[in-house]
């Protein structure tokens, strides 16, 4: 049984009008990449259609790729930027939009401005979801790039055009938001569980 | 929201969860319940994070079927083949989200006649010649409205209901994918900065495919503005446009009205309608 060819290979063959090599190349990094684009956009449909612009970006682009980076790192910088492009044309639909107050760091973008009015109440897969709404743009994308999409701070940096310092200090600082909004919903629902149910005697 | 500040141990808790400290922090890691429990609550955001549903099956399915049309496409192309192209390569993704806009693109039709009919009343004169340009520009209106009622699809591509003065600019009626893929990019317009084309990267072959990723931030309508001279378009699916979309036209897309716009990296050609949905959309 002959063994898989790797991504280089597979980028080769597609490259050389092998379609079925694409094919398998996509196969093996759609679920990562469709996973970036959930979790930069916080839902399954918009992640749906960010994860098939990517992937008709990347056919596109796919003759001009020339290696440098590995075939991953490529197609979750597409993503993240599909999933981008996806959210700037969700704010510009016509619904309720929020914007976080600006602490120092200029003005952030939030997913959903109410996402955290009611977290405790979330389920555990819920949490993160409405935990990363919540959380600005500018620190949600190198997390998710880092813990979901694998990137290293200097993938991350090339991805956004920031400093490896500042992707650093970003994830370290969206990491600790995010623990922090999870803490305290669970810390929350603990609390609601205590409560007594019936009148007390 | 958040009280919290970046603190040292913050990144230090992160930086060891990457590995990407020395042994001596590692160490400090090791020996510090503070940070220990710290690293603990980033492992578990980290397994939350990758915990990510499946992506639907329908999805998955579309996602392959469109990459593969374009490669199809790409590679035909390639080959110089003079077969006629499929009409709809790419399938409109915010298909599921459309609004009913054969009324909105009669509402608009109907909306652009009111305004434009007030400004040509004020700017109307009692002479003669104003009186017959009022009727020709009444009459474009009036087939701007029918056009967007009735769409025929066999109309051959025209141009109609330029007015001058208003800030209404030309619409173009388009009846087929193929005449929207036909549209030419004002020469202006292609080169924003007055520079190269941005789709083409000479220097760096992947920073095309990388597009707009030094600026993820939203681009603002003014900034646009500022970025492309030529602009004109008054409609408010004007600001649907992404940075790397530049403005072709307003048209008339088998009778919805909407501004057509073309990705410089992708060339998708889309027609958004005013609530940004996309009318349609054809790839190359």
């Amino acid at each position: 049984m002959a063994a898989p060819l790797d991504d280089r290979a597979l980028v080769a063959a597609a490259q050389g009008g092998d379609r079925g090599a694409l094919d398998q190349l996509f196969r093996r990094h759609y679920d990562r990449v469709f996973a970036v684009c959930r979790r930069i956009t916080g839902n399954e449909a918009d992640a749906a259609d960010a994860s098939q612009e990517a992937m008709i970006a990347m056919v596109r682009a796919l003759p001009r790729f020339d290696g440098r980076s590995s075939f991953g790192t490529w197609a979750y910088r597409i993503a993240t930027n599909a999933s981008l492009d996806e959210l700037r044309r969700r704010r510009r639909r016509p619904m309720v939009a929020g914007r976080d107050h600006d602490d120092g760091h200029g003005a952030h973008e939030i997913a959903d401005p109410d996402a955290g009015l009611h977290i405790e109440q979330l389920g555990d897969r819920q949490l993160i979801d409405a935990a990363l709404a919540i959380l600005p743009e500018d620190f949600r994308i190198p997390v998710v790039l880092r813990d979901v999409g694998d990137l290293d701070y200097a993938e991350i940096a090339e991805v956004l055009g920031v400093p490896v310092g500042t992707v650093k200090s970003r994830i370290a600082r969206g990491r600790g938001m995010l623990a922090t909004t999870i803490s305290r919903a669970n810390g929350n629902r603990d609390t609601v569980s205590e409560r007594p149910t019936t009148a007390p005697e | 929201m958040y009280d919290d500040d970046l603190t040292p141990l913050h990144e230090l808790a992160s930086s060891h969860l990457d590995a990407d400290n020395s042994p001596e922090e590692r160490a400090h890691v090791a020996a510090t319940p503070e940070l220990q429990s710290l690293v603990a609550s980033f492992e578990d955001v980290r397994a939350r994070l990758a915990d990510v549903p499946p992506a639907p099956a329908a999805a998955r399915d579309a996602a392959f079927a469109a990459a593969l049309a374009a490669f199809d496409e790409l590679q035909a192309d390639g080959a110089g083949e003079a077969a006629p192209r499929p009409s709809a390569p790419v399938v409109s993704l915010d298909s599921r989200r459309r609004w009913p806009q054969r009324m909105m693109g009669i509402a608009a039709a109907v909306a652009a006649v009111g305004v434009i009919g007030v400004g040509l009343t004020q700017m109307g004169g009692s002479d003669d010649k104003s009186s017959s340009a009022d009727t020709a520009a009444k009459s474009e209106l009036d087939a701007r409205v029918e056009s967007a009622q009735d769409s025929t699809g066999d109309a051959p591509m025209s141009t109609i209901g330029t007015i001058s003065g208003g800030g209404a600019s030309v619409a173009t009626v388009i009846n087929s994918l193929e005449e929207l893929a036909a549209l030419p990019a004002p020469a202006d317009i292609m080169s924003p900065t007055g520079g190269e084309d941005p789709s083409v990267a000479p220097d760096d072959t992947q920073a095309s495919a990388e597009t707009s990723m030094a600026a993820p931030e939203t681009i603002g309508q003014s900034e646009r503005d500022s970025t492309y001279s030529y602009f004109p378009s008054a409609l408010p699916a004007a600001g649907c446009l992404t940075d790397s979309q530049v403005y072709l036209a307003d048209v008339i897309f088998q009778g919805e009205i909407g501004v057509a716009a073309r990705d410089m990296v992708t060339g998708v050609t889309n027609v958004y309608a005013n609530d940004c949905s996309v009318i349609a959309s054809v790839a190359p």
